[in-house]
């Protein structure tokens, strides 16, 4: 007998949460289940009706004129079951659709809240697959799944009830049979959820491996090697493909067992109606049944094992939600920071530069008052007591050897990390969004237009502003020269947009934010010198006197660019050198 | 349809399993009709004779209902292996039909492809057409065979009541699947068109997080995000609904059918042209029939999907051209030198030159390096001498001979190259060293990891060369990884070597040390090393700053 294995701790957590989110869509969850409810009852009408029709006919001799009424009654049944197994699919989506979109949200939310210091300590990709693919998996859980859940338990004991009420000892053989299948499909179903943990595993692996040679397509060019691996690709498929019938052949078993024992059970409560109707059995209730009675049973003994037979069919859904929710509730647990501060006042009404229309902020100070940050599990605190404080409007360039403390100290002003002691400030208050712009080392572009990317920062922004921001990040000829202008599509990796072009989008985008800190992490990384004089020159016209701006900088020939140049080591300020 | 056809032929050599496969479907569809209907002639001629008295073979009847019983599941499981066999089979040829089709894309696509998901869009494609196979062809042949079949049985027995049953199934069936397969196309075109936009919204979110919070744009993205998943779940829904409603159709075809039955069967029976047990074998024989399409409008719907994933599949096919035919005869393989003249090359119309006017000769044997900071282009100097991409103006030769006349294979016979992506398969050390050469044999293989400073690492790993490297090489670190793609080079005989960074992520006092290993076998051969500190570099004759090689000038 196969044995199960111990279900984690881990899946059963996600087990009890996925149920929970089910309230979050009560109303769609109940009709879901009410319309699969009203299917039950309408199966025992069409059951009676069908079982007296004949009866009436065969053995009354009732002539067909007088069984109209029951025949478009039967009818009737037939069109209301039709529409409740419409409703059913629809309030199943809906219920699915509503509370996967709370739990997209939430997730958003948290990952938002989490910041992307604290996300660095998952896999990005990971953390974008269960935004959207982990939380699309759990659409079957709720639209089939759980609600299936609820009448494969009621449904069968509402019809066995009813045909033990109309002969007992064929209700007994069916009271006997169905939880036989339950049984049986746990003990087979076991192994076999098992089996087929494995034989996802193995299939996700051949899938990998397929992927994995198509990414490595220029190596294998390179080595000469793409014939032989195209076999290697086939040959893996095949052993794929002879694994997954050996574990195939006991997992189909358990939906055999289950159709076995229901065609066994119709095929015994047949033949002992019959031979209850021919009275050859002088036990038990059935000398008294009749046609109809027997009909009835008949009739109804197959729907019995129906709900079960629709519950198998589904309970991939629920493995795939498990799977997924197990991923989710890894973000979920996270803890979030420290709630933020209440929200500083919201910021007169901008100023504007009346021959641009961009924003002209009010210089502000950027304060570091003894703060104090370690990260968890690192031995010495990634900043020390530092104190630094940048007058309004000056420009700093930090540099200092790698894992010194340089990026704490600008997502400490970005707002993103939270010292453990000593405070952070911009102005009088804690840093804010709005009050900062952030370039970062690759600075990100979003799916969509150049003109989306630039109203990000500032979504009121009309085609003067934007190619006011463009121009003074010196952007603008390139993407007049950009098939589509401000138009033009940018792709995941910025497709068309080199590293320093990428970098001005950013520096347009600070621009038409208005914030009055700018804050920037290596933004010549990588840079030639010509574009890196772009860069620089282009950050030099956004300050004005008017940003102050933090830039993290490697390479030597960056250093005296600003006003001050402050060198940090483990944690400490070590230089403080004006220009 | 046209687009199914290469696939329908790929099925030839698993027709016979198919068909098996089918067969049994049949034989189980056929033991299900056959066990209502069965049954209820069984109970129906039981009350009667209950009721008159008359002799009735009990046996028989109720030995057939046992063996439909039995026949229906026992053919089930065995039809459900049978057709996964075949389908699996299937899916095996057409990945790598897949692979052979995308090996000889022109190396840029690949690298597009590759950075778009468009590679997981196709493995996802070849799945789906098991839909095709599973689902459509085998359930809905079965059908036909089936009802076709039962139809003609109900006719024998019951003439004009059997008609009325076979007109309601027939027509039902047939319009059904085509129902569903017109109605469902727009909804698979609409879940296909929102996915990547969600996608697209999902990795925004959590890549441009900082922007996102910078900018205070955290809740207008988070409306972006909803929207996406709202158009998203709203062609699910749709797709759902269709679903269902196809589901209750198929219900409501099998009782119009039993209801003909009976509308029809009852005059019949009361003018005595037939007996009432036969009455209600057509009726629930007639409702056990709807069994036969129940799948049907479900899979039906998909054949939409289907089709679009074999048009993007074929598509590839398409493109798919080998750009680099021989046109001139190889240099033999020897001691070569490389010549760049003016060559000019830039990614895009829009973006400045990464090389304009750049020359360099490389002696055979000699050994340079091209030195600068990085990211400002030396990696495409490296791609234009593998002939990987081609120069906008000027020549790139191979001892006289244009690197893009030669023939890819004979390229490569030529040139061996450190691409500056370090690309490790999901193997075994040995896995990726054979990757050069399938016949290398341990000796050679330790020989290549010495070399490159990586043999005591991998004695020290358990499983020694076949410790598992993981995906992308990731069990490793870059430093070794770098060291493990640069063992594979040293396997090959090529007499030209291309070393893009070879030394990153290692520690200074370990590349010194390969440096020194490496020396005998650069010395051997003409070397083109790029690197952004040529002090770190392995030994090399000159070296050369990368702003030397083009003229500098604005975007």
């Amino acid at each position: 007998m196969p044995v199960a294995d111990e279900p984690r701790g881990g899946e059963r957590a996600a087990g009890r949460w996925l149920l929970d989110q089910a309230r979050q869509a009560r109303p769609a969850m109940a009709a879901t289940v009410g319309a699969g409810l009203a299917d039950t009852v309408l199966v025992v009408l069409q059951a009676l009706l069908i079982a007296w029709v004949i009866d009436q006919a065969v053995i009354r001799a009732t002539p067909l004129a007088e069984l109209w009424g029951a025949l478009a009654l039967l009818a009737a049944v037939f069109a209301a079951r039709a529409g409740a197994t419409w409703a059913r699919a629809a309030a199943g989506a809906r219920a699915a659709w509503v509370i996967t979109a709370a739990v997209r949200r939430r997730l958003y939310r948290h990952i938002a809240a989490l910041g992307p210091v604290r996300l660095q300590g998952h896999h990005s990709g990971a953390v974008a697959s269960a935004l959207v693919e982990q939380v699309e998996a759990l659409e079957g859980y709720y639209a089939h799944y759980l609600p299936q859940m609820v009448l494969a338990v009621v449904a069968p004991l509402v019809f066995i009830a009813l045909i033990t009420g109309v002969d007992l000892l064929a209700g007994l053989l069916l009271l006997i049979a169905a939880p036989l299948v339950p049984l049986f499909m746990a003990l087979v179903g076991m192994g076999a959820a098992r089996l087929s943990r494995r034989q996802q595993q193995s299939l996700a692996r051949i899938s990998a491996h397929f992927l994995d040679r198509l990414r490595g397509l220029a190596t294998l060019r390179i080595f000469r090697a793409t014939d032989a691996a195209a076999e290697a690709v086939e040959g893996a498929a095949e052993e794929y493909r002879r694994r997954s019938l050996s574990v195939l052949r006991v997992a189909f078993l358990s939906s055999a067992a289950l159709e076995l024992i229901a065609a066994i059970s119709i095929a015994l409560v047949a033949i002992y109606v019959g031979f209850s109707l021919l009275g050859y059995l002088h036990f038990g209730p059935g000398p008294e049944l009749g046609l109809f009675a027997g009909l009835f049973i008949l009739l109804l003994a197959p729907e019995v094992f129906f709900p079960l037979r629709r519950l198998a069919q589904h309970y991939h859904d629920r493995a795939a939600a498990v799977g997924a929710a197990a991923e989710i509730l890894e973000l979920l647990e996270d803890p979030l920071p420290a709630a933020d501060e209440p929200a500083p006042a919201a910021p007169g009404p901008v100023r504007r530069d009346p021959q641009t229309d961009l924003p002209v902020p009010d210089p502000r100070p950027l304060g570091f008052h003894r703060v104090t940050v370690a990260f968890p599990g690192a031995e010495a605190p990634a900043l020390d007591g530092l104190e630094l404080h940048i007058p309004a409007g000056q420009r700093v360039v930090i540099s200092g050897p790698s894992g010194a403390g340089k990026s704490t100290l600008l997502h400490l002003a970005a707002g993103f990390l939270r010292p453990d002691t000593g405070r952070v400030t911009i102005g009088e208050s804690a840093p804010a969004a709005g009050a900062v712009a952030w370039v970062g080392q690759r600075p990100w572009l979003f799916h969509g237009s150049v003109r989306e990317n630039l109203q990000l920062a500032d979504p009121g922004a009309d085609d003067r502003r934007l190619r006011a921001a463009l121009r003074h990040a010196d952007l603008d000829g390139v993407i007049a020269a950009l098939p589509e202008g401000l138009d033009t599509p940018l792709g995941e990796d910025a497709y068309g947009l080199s590293g320093g072009q990428a970098s001005r989008l950013a520096l347009a985008r600070a621009l038409l934010s208005g914030a009055p800190v700018l804050l920037l992490d290596e933004p010549t990384a990588g840079l030639d010198p010509d574009s890196r004089e772009r860069v620089l020159a282009a950050v030099a016209r956004l300050a004005d006197g008017r940003r102050t701006v933090l830039m993290v900088a490697h390479d030597r020939d960056t250093h005296d660019w600003g006003d001050r140049h402050l060198v940090i080591e483990a944690g400490r300020c070590v230089e403080d050198r004006r220009a | 349809m046209r687009e199914l056809m290469p696939f329908l032929r790929d099925l030839r050599p698993e027709c016979w399993r198919l068909a098996l496969g089918t067969l049994l479907l049949i034989v189980s569809l056929a033991a299900s009709i056959g066990l209502m209907g069965l049954s209820g002639w069984f109970i129906t001629a039981t009350a009667v004779a209950g009721l008159t008295g008359a002799y009735l073979d009990i046996y028989r009847p109720s030995a057939g209902i046992r063996f439909f019983a039995l026949a229906r599941s026992i053919s089930r499981y065995f039809e459900r292996l049978v057709h996964h066999d075949a389908v699996l089979r299937t899916l095996a040829r057409l990945r790598g039909w897949l692979f052979r089709t995308l090996a000889p894309l022109p190396l840029a696509r690949v690298g597009r492809l590759r950075r778009s998901d468009l590679l997981n869009r196709m493995t996802a494609d070849v799945e789906a057409l098991d839909n095709l196979y599973l689902r459509i062809i085998g359930p809905s042949l079965a059908a036909v065979v089936t009802l076709g079949g039962t139809i003609a049985v109900l006719v024998l027995l019951a003439g004009p009541a059997g008609l009325a049953v076979g007109a309601v199934l027939l027509a039902g069936g047939i319009l059904l699947p085509l129902w569903a397969w017109r109605r469902g196309s727009p909804h698979g075109e609409a879940v296909d068109r929102h996915l990547p936009a969600l996608r697209g919204a999902g990795v925004d979110a959590v890549q441009g997080l900082a922007e996102l919070r910078a900018c205070g744009a955290v809740g207008r993205h988070e409306q972006r995000l909803m929207a996406a998943a709202d158009g998203l779940a709203a062609a699910r829904a749709r797709a759902a609904r269709l679903t269902g409603a196809g589901e209750g159709a198929v219900g409501l075809l099998a009782h119009g059918a039993l209801l003909a039955a009976l509308v029809v069967g009852i005059p019949l029976y009361q003018a005595e042209a037939i007996s009432g047990p036969l009455l209600a074998l057509v009726a629930l024989a007639a409702l056990a029939g709807g069994e036969a399409l129940t799948a049907l409008p479900g899979a039906w719907q998909h054949l939409g999907r289907t089709r679009a994933a074999a048009r993007r599949l074929l598509e590839h096919a398409d493109t798919a051209a080998d750009e680099s035919a021989a046109v001139v005869d190889p240099p033999p393989r020897q001691a070569l030198g490389l010549a760049l003249a003016g060559v000019t090359f830039r990614h895009a119309a829009h973006t400045p030159p990464v090389l304009r006017d750049g020359s360099l000769t490389v002696a055979p044997g000699e050994t340079v390096v091209i030195h600068g900071p990085s990211g400002c282009g030396k990696s495409t100097l490296l791609d234009l001498v593998a002939g990987l991409i081609r120069p906008d103006a000027g020549t790139v030769t191979l001892e006289g001979v244009p690197v893009h006349a030669l023939a890819e294979a004979e390229r490569f016979a030529r040139i061996t190259y450190l691409t500056q992506r370090t690309e490790l398969f999901a193997d075994s050390v040995a896995g990726n060293l054979r990757i050069v050469d399938p016949r290398a044999d341990e000796a050679r293989m330790w020989q290549a990891l010495h070399t490159v400073g990586l043999d005591e690492r991998v004695r020290s790993a358990p499983r020694g060369l076949d410790e598992w490297v993981g995906e992308g090489g990731g069990r490793l670190s870059g430093g070794e990884a770098r060291r493990l793609a640069l063992a594979r080079l040293v396997l090959t005989d090529a007499p030209v070597v291309l070393l893009d960074e070879p030394f990153r992520g290692l520690d200074d006092a370990t590349a010194a040390e390969v440096a020194r290993r490496l020396a005998p076998w650069l010395a051997e051969r003409t070397a083109l090393i790029i690197s952004h500190d040529p002090d770190s570099a392995p030994p090399h004759d000159r070296r050369l700053p990368f702003f030397e090689l083009i003229a500098p000038g604005g975007e």
